[in-house]
């Protein structure tokens, strides 16, 4: 009935999909990071138009589906003269989207740090770089670093998008190995469970160095 | 007090939502998966309904027309099976790929799909004699000086993930960069938009869109032996296929499928039905 050799029999195409998952999610996290980043410090800006273009892009992004990203950078911008490959368009696709879900999560990290802590920190003369870099950030780091493990395993789980513009990522050639074996369980079935072990590690990871970075926060 | 009154009726409302959206993704009995005792034949007849899975972003073989309609040659031949059965018709939406996963786990009876039969495919499902018959050609754009397979070395060709093409082009030239998209649509999508060079499909199919876009066109020769196209259905049912090849054959011989083709392509069939030694 089941032939659970066809996903093992094509392991060397799932793997090679298993790479540029990893890669594009990594490079579209990083770059979502720091667009999350800009973005938190736009949004609490106190000159207004900057306020307001990092709310905008928050909103679009947040109000929109992914899949519709995907297709308006890689289909939508060649007719304007913008073209992108596959997983160029993908990467961006995906930070862009990212980012603004991390502009929201850094923002409130930056919120939750009490007023008292600034206040001491320019009592001590510290420079606003130096108060941003030494005092805010790194606290506030530590209270977001839970949902931004989540944010990176949601790039992760949704670099799959990617396999309608051709991106020859684990659910592309899963794609294409199931059209060649017509074992659609199988293929998938296993598939699910590379993703399942994949994200396990990585949150697992990604706690593990969370606790040697703020080794703090566990005591509690 | 009145904090607690209106976390009740937070709490009532939520519940409402989650309810209405668990009714909405309720579990609908498929039947015909299981037990292959009984012919699909006699389950539609019986049913009283035929679901056949279409490929809807295929145009002219299938699609939505304005008012989200499904229309097309595949959906005007699916009209004629039901008619013939005396039920009435469920199209159901498929990709290429999802054809046999969709007869396999019965959530069609009948896949017609401009379905090219191959041996390897036969091994999964069955399938009916043919139907209409079709060769394959590349669409590219006008200015791209590309005429057959061997001017796609070193190009971007766009394929369906589960078409006869992908590994047809392998084949023949393997330093072609292949793309491979969900849909046909998809993939003509990325030669208008410059994300490809060429796309490979159904010389029916590529024709009438080049048609429609005349900044397209279509290479001249077939690149394969002609495909003859059927209609797939689950493998070990014989009565079911018997009926529908003595369809396929009344349609033939009554003129119903060639004047469906015209109505639909614009033209007389390229090829007979039957291949000549």
């Amino acid at each position: 009935m089941f032939d659970w050799g066809a996903p093992i029999r094509n392991l060397d195409l799932l793997m090679q999909g298993l790479v540029v998952t990893l890669q594009v999610a990594t490079l579209s996290f990083v770059f979502a990071f720091a667009l999350g980043l800009v973005g938190a410090l736009a949004r609490r800006s106190h000159f207004w138009p900057l306020r307001f273009v990092a709310t905008v892009y928050v909103e679009v992004i947040r109000n929109t589906p992914v899949l519709l990203q995907i297709f308006v950078i890689f289909f939508g911008l060649p007719s304007v003269g913008i073209r992108f490959d596959a997983v160029t368009a993908g990467i961006i696709a995906l930070s862009v989207n990212s980012g603004a879900y991390l502009t929201e999560i850094i923002r409130a990290g930056i919120q939750s740090i009490s007023r008292g802590q600034i206040e001491a920190a320019i009592a001590l003369g510290l420079t606003p770089a130096q108060i941003f870099g030494r005092v805010v950030f790194p606290q506030a780091l530590r209270n977001i670093y839970p949902p931004v493990v989540n944010q990176f395993i949601m790039v992760l789980l949704g670099s799959s998008l990617l396999s309608a513009i051709a991106v020859p990522d684990l659910t592309g050639n899963a794609l294409v190995v199931n059209s060649r074996t017509y074992r659609t369980v199988e293929v998938f079935t296993f598939v699910t469970l590379v993703y399942a072990g994949l994200t396990l590690t990585a949150s697992g990871l990604l706690n593990l160095l969370g606790r040697l970075l703020f080794p703090r926060a566990t005591a509690r | 007090m009145k904090r607690q009154h209106r976390r009740v009726v937070a709490l009532a409302l939520l519940s409402i939502m989650v309810l209405g959206l668990l009714a909405g993704c309720a579990p609908k009995a498929t039947p015909g998966a299981a037990t292959q005792q009984t012919s699909t034949l006699q389950e539609v007849v019986k049913r009283g309904t035929l679901r056949v899975g279409v490929i809807l972003s295929f145009p002219p073989f299938g699609s939505r027309n304005a008012n989200g309609e499904p229309e097309g040659y595949d959906v005007d031949m699916a009209k004629e099976v039901a008619n013939a059965l005396g039920v009435k018709l469920e199209i159901i939406d498929t990709t290429a790929a999802d054809r046999i996963p969709n007869l396999q786990t019965g959530k069609v009876d009948l896949v017609i799909g401009n379905f090219t039969r191959t041996a390897e495919r036969a091994k999964a499902i069955a399938f009916t004699d043919p139907y209409v018959v079709a060769g394959q050609v590349l669409l590219v754009r006008k200015d791209s000086g590309i005429k057959g397979i061997a001017d796609l070395t070193d190009k971007t060709v766009a394929v369906n993930k589960s078409s006869t093409a992908d590994t047809l082009i392998t084949a023949a030239n393997p330093k072609a960069k292949i793309q491979r998209y969900d849909t046909a649509a998809a993939a003509l999508l990325a030669v208008k938009q410059g994300q490809a060079d060429a796309t490979i499909e159904d010389s029916n199919y590529l024709a009438y869109q080049a048609k429609l876009d005349p900044t397209m066109e279509v290479t001249h020769d077939s690149l394969v032996p002609l495909e003859y196209n059927g209609f797939g259905l689950r493998q070990g049912d014989v009565d079911w296929l018997t009926w529908l090849n003595l369809f396929i054959f009344n349609a033939n011989a009554s003129g119903t499928n060639k004047q469906l083709y015209m109505k639909w392509f614009g033209k007389e069939p390229s090829f007979p039905l039957q291949p000549q030694f």
